[in-house]
């Protein structure tokens, strides 16, 4: 703690707090236009730290990625596509609140659920970075390979309606993933002899189309919008205390989720959403109404997506390995400023490292005071009529999509899986367990894989010697075993409701 | 929609085509650069290859007295920028930056939608030799260690590396068949997951970049240059323990097929010119970047040696074309 006051003197000046107050509104905007997102938002800034200070410079960058982790939720709640990949699984509760004219509440609920997460991952940021730091190194490929075996059980959470859609739903994302150039090999794979598909399918774009462009099809085909009596609330209103007591054990364990995700690298705030949102779908007070705009599902997406963001900076600060892509970028902003991120950094710059936590603290608050200052402009979107509102979000996927990469074959990408999509949203097929397959696809493979050449080839040596795979392979076995019995048993009562009917 | 802004649109748009038509039509010989020139890069915004990019941007704008844009076309190991470069008018005005991989290793993976031997070299900015390291807990404390414990067991000591076909890779290729031992390769993503594995326990050597080495507090074994590295003057080079290889990463400026004599002769001057500046030599230090310029010929030759080995190290490993 000596480094606290020189910490406060180094980050409590006019620069820190100005690029604090410009990260933030400019990463809430990056984070709420659909496709732009928390790295492109950073990368956009990172020309501009080339001339400043260190402080200043990393108080942009940390401003910036806490708050497009929160724009996102945003876009996901007023127009059902989220912003970035991280808020896919905002969309589930918080458009559905949005369409019964309660989109103020579910702000309010988002906004706070993400400052309380962004804090409590602050605070173990803290103090228990460079133990948890080891906790993370412990995690091999064979340990990661458990763990998202784990995460992709998330999918029974989200496969609303049938669960053999939401399955089929989450292999095709997961086949979607394995698209393009394999990095263990070099081989390119399912590129049907198109150059671009080799570079694999673009996240963004996909969700772009899956989300906003499915939404606007569906609308077109659809012209007449059932709430349309509804009042549409507009505003930012935090649901009284009592309301977030009732919800407090999901928002616990989701600040832990996220917090847990974002130390081990190789994953992300996408998947901490979803571990979450599942895990609230399973043990929740309001289990049953989840995704029908339930707030307990917007509490468990945002606390954990927010919470990735102290627990991803573990790693980075206290080792040097990023802890997502988002961090990656960060590192860039210090090398430029001459800093080298790495097991050192924490005893070399111990000031600026405090200097840091203070900052991102500041950065959450901030975020969610714009957030609330904002959110009475923003709700009116929902307002304009129809014909304002689906050019208007075409639009912004167009350029979310395109924006991205700056590459005219994404745009392609986004109308495909638009087209795909909405024809899938006929048959009643969930779009959440598509994007949970192409986010962790990639990981679950390249760690499998680098599991079975550590081991030769056997699977089983798995199970030898690497105790915590054990145990998380053991959990994800009995979670599979649960939903499927549940499921089982849902169909009886089903069949044993309509029978009588039937007969 | 109103009839006057109906009529404003037109008149907009007339505008914007008779501009387009004037500025299509200008003659391309005028003195380069008239306008912005854009550097393409094939890694994204971000990155090792963009940080050096940005940090000259500035420099050469400068001197050429005109912008200097930086595109980032990423995707598919850098073959995606590759491609879009090499299908850019060759009138000076898109210039391609880039890692060597995609000009002397990609090619000999997979068919590509371009001549890597097509683009006409500008000249070479930056000479990073790469270097063997393990961690400070690690057993072995020299190459011959390493590949006297490889022989006692083959196959069993693993190294990692950032993909197939990369230069931590090819490195590593070439240690084994001069030394005539088999280790296990383990790919990962990046080097920041190397970095996780390694320290972690999971793999036991790498090959990559020197400034890995202080910032993950690491062991370097041998360096890959002709010459012992200043940060390191008690690490021996490869040769000076019996493996006479470079292996450097470098970023090199290219001109698509066709670009003129004169932008590259001008281009190269001003980047040589950059290169010598002080402040950029700082900012270098910064980078923890090695300055090594080459001019158009000398890169030329550079590369096409450096083609040709990895090709023969490739097919060692059994890595053929697709």
């Amino acid at each position: 703690m000596e480094h606290l006051l020189p910490a406060l003197d180094l980050v409590l000046n006019l620069n820190v707090g100005l690029a604090i107050l410009v990260g933030t509104a400019f990463g809430i905007v990056m984070g709420a236009l659909p496709g732009l997102g928390t790295v492109l938002a950073i990368t956009i800034a990172l020309p501009f730290t080339f001339s400043m200070a260190p402080a200043p410079s990393i108080a942009l960058v940390l401003a910036i990625y806490c708050s497009s982790v929160y724009g996102g939720s945003i876009s996901a709640i007023l127009i059902n596509t989220p912003g970035t990949p991280q808020s896919a699984a905002t969309v589930l509760d918080g458009y559905p609140m949005a369409l019964r004219g309660d989109a103020d509440k579910a702000l309010g609920w988002a906004t706070i659920a993400s400052l309380i997460g962004g804090l409590f991952s602050t605070a173990v940021l803290v103090m228990a970075a460079p133990r948890l730091a080891q906790f993370a190194l412990s995690f091999g490929p064979i340990e990661t390979f458990a763990l998202i075996a784990l995460a992709l059980t998330c999918i029974a959470g989200v496969s609303r309606g049938s669960m053999i859609n939401g399955l089929l739903a989450g292999i095709l994302g997961l086949f979607l993933a394995t698209v393009g150039t394999d990095t263990m090999t070099g081989f390119v794979r399912f590129d049907f002899g198109v150059f671009d598909l080799a570079a694999g399918i673009e996240l963004v774009p996909l969700l772009i189309g899956l989300f906003a462009l499915t939404e606007v099809f569906a609308r077109l085909t659809m012209p007449q919008d059932q709430t349309g009596d509804l009042e549409k609330r507009i505003g930012f209103s935090v649901a009284p205390l009592k309301e977030w007591l009732l919800r407090w054990k999901t928002l616990v364990k989701s600040c832990v989720i996220g917090t847990l995700v974002g130390i081990l690298p190789g994953t992300g705030a996408s998947t901490a959403a979803f571990i979450s949102y599942s895990e609230a779908k399973r043990s929740g007070r309001y289990r049953d109404k989840l995704g029908t705009g339930e707030p307990e599902g917007l509490v468990a997406s945002e606390a954990s997506n927010n919470a990735v963001t102290g627990g991803a900076l573990v790693p980075t600060l206290a080792l040097g390995i990023p802890g997502d892509p988002s961090t990656a970028v960060m590192m860039s902003a210090l090398i430029i400023q001459g800093i080298q991120p790495g097991v050192r950094l924490f005893a070399d710059n111990p000031e600026l490292m405090y200097g840091s936590f203070i900052v991102l603290a500041a950065c959450n608050i901030v975020m969610a005071v714009m957030g609330a200052a904002a959110a009475p402009a923003l709700t009116r979107i929902l307002r304009m009529p129809e014909p304002v509102l689906l050019p208007l979000v075409l639009v912004l996927s167009i350029v979310g999509a395109y924006g991205v990469r700056g590459n005219p074959f994404d745009l392609l990408t986004a109308l495909v899986a638009g087209i795909v999509g909405f024809f899938l949203r006929l048959c009643g097929v969930p779009m959440a367990p598509i994007v949970i397959g192409m986010v962790l696809g990639p990981t679950f493979e390249e760690n499998l894989r680098q599991g079975l050449i550590l081991t030769d080839g056997s699977f089983l040596a798995f199970f030898s010697g690497h105790p915590i795979a054990v145990v998380l392979l053991g959990v994800t076995f009995v979670v599979v075993v649960l939903a499927l019995v549940g499921e089982a048993r849902r169909r009886g009562e089903a069949s044993a409701t309509t029978a009588p009917i039937a007969g | 929609m109103p009839r006057h802004t109906r009529r404003a649109t037109l008149l907009a748009g007339a505008a914007l085509t008779a501009v387009m038509t004037v500025t299509a039509a200008m003659p391309a010989q005028a003195a380069w650069p008239e306008k912005p020139v854009t550097f393409l890069i094939p890694w994204p915004a971000g990155g090792a290859t963009d940080i050096v990019g940005r940090a000259l941007q500035p420099y050469l704008a400068e001197r050429l007295g005109t912008e200097v844009i930086i595109k980032n076309v990423v995707g598919a190991g850098g073959t995606i920028g590759a491609a879009e470069a090499a299908r850019a008018k060759p009138d000076g005005y898109t210039l391609f930056l880039t890692t060597p991989s995609v000009l002397t290793s990609m090619p000999h993976m997979r068919p590509l939608p371009y001549d890597p031997k097509g683009f006409v070299p500008i000249g070479r900015i930056n000479d990073t030799p790469m270097v063997v390291m393990v961690t400070k807990t690690s057993p072995h404390e020299s190459i011959a260690d390493i590949v006297e414990d490889a022989k006692g067991k083959p196959g069993e000591l693993t190294y990692a590396s950032t993909g197939a076909g990369t230069l931590p890779h090819i490195t590593m290729i070439s240690l084994q068949s001069s030394a005539d031992v088999e280790l296990k390769h383990v790919p990962f993503k990046g080097s920041a997951e190397v970095m996780k594995a390694l320290l972690g326990d999971v793999v036991d050597v790498f090959s990559d970049q020197a400034q890995l080495i202080p910032r993950y507090d690491l062991r370097p074994l041998g360096v890959w240059a002709k010459e012992r590295l200043p940060e390191f003057p008690d690490v021996p080079t490869m040769k000076e323990q019996g493996y006479d290889q470079a292996f450097s990463i470098w970023l090199g400026l290219f001109g698509p097929e066709g670009t003129p004599d004169e932008v590259v002769q001008k281009m190269s001057a001003v980047l040589e010119d950059t290169l010598e500046d002080p402040a950029v030599v700082e900012e270098f230090k910064k980078l923890q970047l090695a300055p090594g310029y080459m001019n158009p010929g000398e890169l030329a030759d550079f590369v096409e040696s450096e083609y040709e080995r990895n090709k023969n190290l490739m097919g060692m490993a059994g890595i053929k074309k697709q």
